[in-house]
């Protein structure tokens, strides 16, 4: 290669925006020069403005402004040494050595690495290092190299897909469109693509978890990248369960108002830990509570809340995908926070989550929706009908009150209910209240605001709540406005008790619930 | 870790600072709510009480990193084309790890155009789907390239009603009403000056969530002045302490320095952010600010009182800058000046602008001056809008009213003459005799460019038009008036003699009509005399014939009584008006009566 084809190439990449190739190219080229402490800080710049970009700490704005900085910068470089006349002999050699050394699997490799650097002080060039760690700025690098295994979300995307055809047309057609695109996954905006019908086909709140999974995985690949993406995979896990379990819960409870049942012993105690518990249960024992739900209706030919959850049963068996997803993920759980979080540990935990939305592939047919407000009207000549207003709960709901949906229909509905539905047929679902709440329409407000139950709290009568948005808790707390002998038309007035009263009613339902299932009223808070 | 300057003078506080960012916790906490109610939100408050800082440092430290995807947009020329490029350098933007695969994506052949189809669509495939517009493809990208939640922050928005025209503010609002019904999640944030708030009437009326979700920024007072100076002295990374056990006088000297004479229960935050940082420079003379210090209630009481803290940092930093130039303070506050609107408000200029506006300045001058009121916090540049602006409201406010009158006339005159020659020339209108008039003392510092010099000329020859037009058609009017007037002269002089004629004719008439009164009364008079005349001779014969009558009725002569009485009544009747003969009549009928009665036994 002469050297006018080097600064070609050098140009090329530049014009391509692969300045992080372009740098160190030019690093290698100019090792033996006085140049080399130019490249060095432009390196430097670009890794610390990538750091900051991924932090949040500067504007989208500002990242680009600098990078273009950055390829003046080098472009500029270019110019003086073109400047300087040809190159003597030496250079040349080195020029072809450079060619040559690019080629090679090591330097691709720094290149991976040279973007993967942070805060390096010292960017260490044609290492030949070879130690247990090495430390480089304020980083500790083990011989593992600091390049994800595989790009994040690349085995998720590509095995969800094909799993969720038979309910979602978007991916159907997607795989035909990629039928003649090999490796599609690969492509980039192809598997975004991919990842956007993940998103929005998976059920409302689990859709947006994904969502935010995969802006995880779009991050650079630093420490705190990796240990965010391992929390939000078994946070998108825990959800997943969840929400399967609300789902029986519910359904339960209203089996058992029309017909009480009894349930052995381990039931019992599987189902009273469910309310009383003090924590947020573990993987593995949401998924055991999911288990004895299943066996439960099973058992006591109850109608499935989740139709394709009757034939669930061979995933609890030992040794299936499920039960070794189940146990990847809590073996991951039970060392997270606890270590620094390596690329390996990111891939088994993406694997068990893969595995685990594979078997609850069905999951992309359902939707959720959260009943805001209805209406009632009933004119002397016909008969009553309702204005239903709801919101729903996935990547494409819109929080404005102009956004909501309205049904105006002769069929009633649960206020305030939190919908799981198949199809169009809202009214059909399942109500995951008071197991899932949407907060904000119980305190009137437009937008969802949609809160998973965690546990009940163990001093006052409050519920514990997790917003799905940021794990935050939200507390529900017993306020007991209802009274014996008030005056109900008095107190609903004031719209502020309208919201305590909505409130009041999520403890009394759960208090309810354990009345149904679990045959009696031992809740701790028993004046309600 | 290294020690930080904990101030930020009149910058506002970015995600970097969130560590010393204090004192706004409730209102952090009440957007952050607000934002998971409505996809558009409202932010307002007075100027200097932080609204920037609470959205881009307070609200943003809410968030994790991949759930915050904020593009901040200043409106610089032109509202909506920041937005645009805005939105393309976040559709392309760095930080993600797919830019080296979009290139490798460019290279291949493959056919990719259906990547923007809808699959979800429940219609034929081989049916066309409706396109997406050029917005929507847009906020489709975006999140493809970054799976994040969009938040759209219109930071000084009320520059799109003083800098804008209708035309920009229309637009702007359709673009809201389109982006709030994007399928992505995207979330618009306005931040804009409460005295502005009656600007946003018409887009209430296009976009009536407007104003559901909004938040008030309230002036900092004493209680959140604590909160922020004993944060601050407590950060483990601060480089400013508070001596012990004088945290809250501190604190309370400070807001009492600031506060001055007035009695009011807030203070400007950019008095107190230069208040701070001149603490800190009074306390350890380091403008490097990498020294650590104390603060105490000495260094409290030693550094006095301030005055007018902005206006004092202000005419210390143009002091300075004028010495360095060198170049006096009356030049140094002309060029500061055109950074400034007639209203007092910031307008942000390229270095050309600013040329163009002091002609007379040299080019070198100006900019060393740029270097050093950026170098002094005067200014701020913008690397992506290459724009100086004015490092914060309240500095305008301050080189507003340095303003002499004569400057603030100019301006007036500029803004005038721009108004008109802004527009296409079917739409302007010429100035009018009072507008050039007021014009004329100050066209030749303004120096008008060439378009604008012949709009002016134009409007003067307008103006002579009219007035000639005006003066001739006085003098029609006059002319006119002057014949009516001779007219009406000679219809006032026939009337007259008209009158005088009518005068004597009615004169004439009335002594005529004397006289024939005269003659009818003494013909009445003759003709009365001559009737008592006759009624007297008539009454003689009467009373003949009665007598007569009387003699023969004693006598028993009735018949003749009776025609002797029947004479005299024939005698009386035609004097029946007078009243004697009344009476004898009614005599002679009774009479007449008595014959007959007589005359039939």
């Amino acid at each position: 290669m002469s050297s006018k084809d080097f600064f070609a190439s050098i140009r090329e990449l530049l014009a391509r925006n692969n300045v992080a190739e372009a740098l160190v190219q030019m690093r290698i080229f100019l090792e033996k020069t006085p140049h080399l402490n130019d490249i060095l800080q432009q390196s430097g710049r670009l890794e610390n403005i990538r750091q900051q970009s991924n932090l949040g700490l500067v504007s989208l704005e500002e990242a680009t402004l600098e990078q273009n900085r950055i390829r003046y910068g080098v472009l500029e470089l270019l110019a003086d040494i073109e400047r300087q006349g040809a190159p003597p002999k030496a250079l040349q050699d080195l020029l072809s050595g450079v060619e040559q050394e690019s080629a090679r699997p090591e330097v691709q490799q720094e290149v991976q690495q040279a973007i993967s650097i942070t805060h390096s002080k010292n960017v260490v060039v044609n290492s030949s290092i070879s130690a247990q760690n090495v430390h480089i700025g304020d980083i500790n690098y083990g011989p593992a190299a600091v390049a994800p295994i595989q790009p994040l979300n690349e085995l998720l995307t590509r095995t969800l897909i094909p799993a969720i055809q038979a309910h979602s047309i978007a991916a159907t057609r997607f795989l035909e469109k990629v039928a003649a695109l090999p490796e599609w996954y690969r492509h980039t905006q192809a598997v975004d693509k991919a990842r956007e019908i993940l998103a929005y086909s998976f059920v409302g709140v689990i859709g947006i978890q994904l969502s935010k999974l995969f802006a995880i995985g779009k991050e650079e690949f630093s420490e705190n990248t990796r240990h965010k993406y391992i929390e939000k995979c078994l946070q998108l896990a825990r959800r997943s369960l969840d929400l399967l379990v609300f789902a029986f819960m519910s359904q339960l409870w209203e089996e058992q108002r029309k017909q009480p049942r009894s349930f052995d012993a381990e039931q019992t105690r599987a189902l009273a830990d469910f309310f009383d518990r003090a924590f947020e249960p573990s993987i593995r024992v949401q998924a055991q509570l999911l288990e004895t739900l299943h066996r439960l209706f099973l058992a006591h030919q109850l109608p499935f809340p989740i139709p394709e959850m009757a034939d669930f049963g061979p995933h609890f068996q030992a040794g299936s995908v499920f039960r070794k997803a189940v146990d990847a993920l809590q073996q991951m759980d039970d060392h997270f926070g606890k270590k620094s979080d390596s690329p390996e540990d990111c891939l088994a935990t993406e694997t068990a989550l893969t595995d685990l939305l594979t078997c609850l592939h069905f999951l992309a047919a359902y939707h959720m929706a959260s009943i805001k407000r209805i209406g009632y009207w009933q004119i002397r000549t016909e008969q009553p009908r309702y204005l239903h207003r709801f919101a729903a709960l996935g990547i494409d709901s819109k929080a404005n009150v102009d956004a909501e949906k309205i049904d105006f229909t002769d069929e009633t509905a649960y206020t305030d209910a939190v919908l799981l539905y198949r199809g169009d047929r809202y009214q059909a679902g399942i109500n995951l209240s008071p197991f899932v709440i949407d907060h904000n329409a119980l305190l009137f407000e437009s937008g969802v605001k949609a809160c998973f139950y965690r546990a009940r709290a163990l001093t006052d009568e409050q519920l514990e709540f997790c917003f799905l948005e940021d794990n935050s808790m939200v507390n529900v707390a017993w306020k007991g406005l209802i009274r014996p002998g008030a005056d109900l038309n008095e107190l609903l007035f004031d719209p502020e008790n309208q919201k305590i009263y909505n409130l009041d009613n999520v403890i009394a339902q759960f208090r309810d619930a354990r009345k149904c299932i679990l045959g009696n009223d031992t809740l701790s808070f028993d004046d309600l | 870790m290294q020690k930080r300057y904990p101030f930020k003078f009149l910058d506002a506080y970015t995600l970097a600072d969130s560590d010393f960012f204090f004192g706004r916790n409730d209102e952090i906490d009440a957007l952050y709510q607000m934002v998971f109610q409505t996809d558009l939100l409202l932010v307002y408050g007075a100027s200097g009480t932080g609204k920037t800082s609470l959205i881009q440092c307070g609200l943003a430290s809410k968030f994790q990193s991949h759930d915050w995807l904020a593009l901040n947009v200043r409106r610089g020329n032109n509202l909506n084309e920041s937005l645009e490029k805005a939105l393309e350098t976040a559709a392309t933007s760095v930080g993600s790890v797919s830019n080296a695969a979009d290139a490798n994506d460019a290279a291949d052949a493959t056919n990719l155009d259906w990547l923007d189809e809808d699959l979800s669509s429940e219609t034929a495939p081989t049916a066309p789907a409706e396109p997406l517009s050029a917005l929507a493809r847009r906020f489709k990208a975006i999140y493809l390239r970054h799976f994040k939640p969009l938040y759209l922050i219109f930071d000084q928005f009320e520059e799109l009603y003083i800098l804008g025209n209708k035309d920009e503010q229309n637009q702007f609002v359709q673009t809201v009403r389109e982006i709030l019904r994007v399928k992505q999640p995207v979330k618009i944030i306005l931040s804009i000056r409460e005295e502005y708030l009656g600007h946003l009437y018409e887009f209430e009326r296009a976009v009536p969530e407007l104003l559901r979700k909004k938040l008030r920024v309230e002036p900092m007072n004493l209680d959140k002045v604590k909160t922020v100076i004993e944060s601050v002295g407590q950060h483990a990374d601060s480089l400013v302490r508070l001596r012990a056990g004088e945290e809250t006088a501190i604190a309370e000297g400070i807001f009492e320095k600031i506060r001055g004479e007035e009695k009011t229960l807030h203070i400007p935050l950019p008095y107190l952010q230069v208040f701070l940082d001149k603490l800190y420079l009074h306390a350890t003379d380091d403008k490097t600010r990498q020294t650590e210090t104390e603060f105490s209630l000495q260094h409290l009481a030693r550094i006095g009182d301030l005055g007018d803290v902005l206006r004092n940092f202000l005419d210390e930093q143009v002091r300075d800058i004028a010495a360095d130039l060198p170049a006096s303070e009356e030049q140094v506050w002309q060029m500061l000046s055109p950074f400034v609107t007639l209203e007092g408000t910031k307008e942000p200029l390229s270095d050309i602008q600013l040329a163009d506006k002091i002609p007379d300045a040299a080019p070198a001058l100006l900019r060393r001056a740029l270097q050093a009121f950026v170098g002094h916090r005067i200014l701020r540049f913008s690397e992506s809008s290459q724009l100086y602006e004015i490092a914060h409201d309240s500095l305008a406010k301050q080189i507003h009213a340095k303003r002499s009158d004569e400057e603030i006339a100019l301006l007036e005159v500029q803004r005038l003459v721009k108004s008109q020659t802004a527009m296409k020339a079917e739409a302007r209108e010429f100035f009018s005799e009072k507008q050039l008039l007021f014009m004329e003392p100050y066209l030749s510092k303004y120096r008008p460019s060439a378009e604008e010099e012949a709009w002016i000329q134009e409007s003067r020859a307008y103006v002579r038009t009219q007035k000639e037009a005006a003066v001739e058609r006085q003098r029609a009017e006059l002319e006119a008036t002057q014949k009516r007037l001779r007219t009406v002269r000679g219809l006032l002089g026939a009337a007259v003699l008209a009158v005088l004629v009518a005068v004597y004719f009615g004169w004439d008439a009335n002594r005529a009509k004397v006289l024939a009164l005269q003659s009818r009364q003494e013909t009445q008079n003759a003709l009365d005399k001559v009737t008592r005349e006759k009624a007297n001779k008539a009454m003689l014969d009467i009373q003949n014939l009665r007598s007569r009558g009387e003699t023969l009725l004693k006598n028993g002569f009735y018949t003749s009584a009776l025609e002797m009485y029947q004479q005299a009544d024939a005698i009386a009747l035609p004097f029946s008006d007078l009243p004697e003969m009344q009476q004898q009549h009614q005599e002679l009928t009774e009479k007449i009566a008595q014959c007959q009665q007589k005359k039939s036994r």
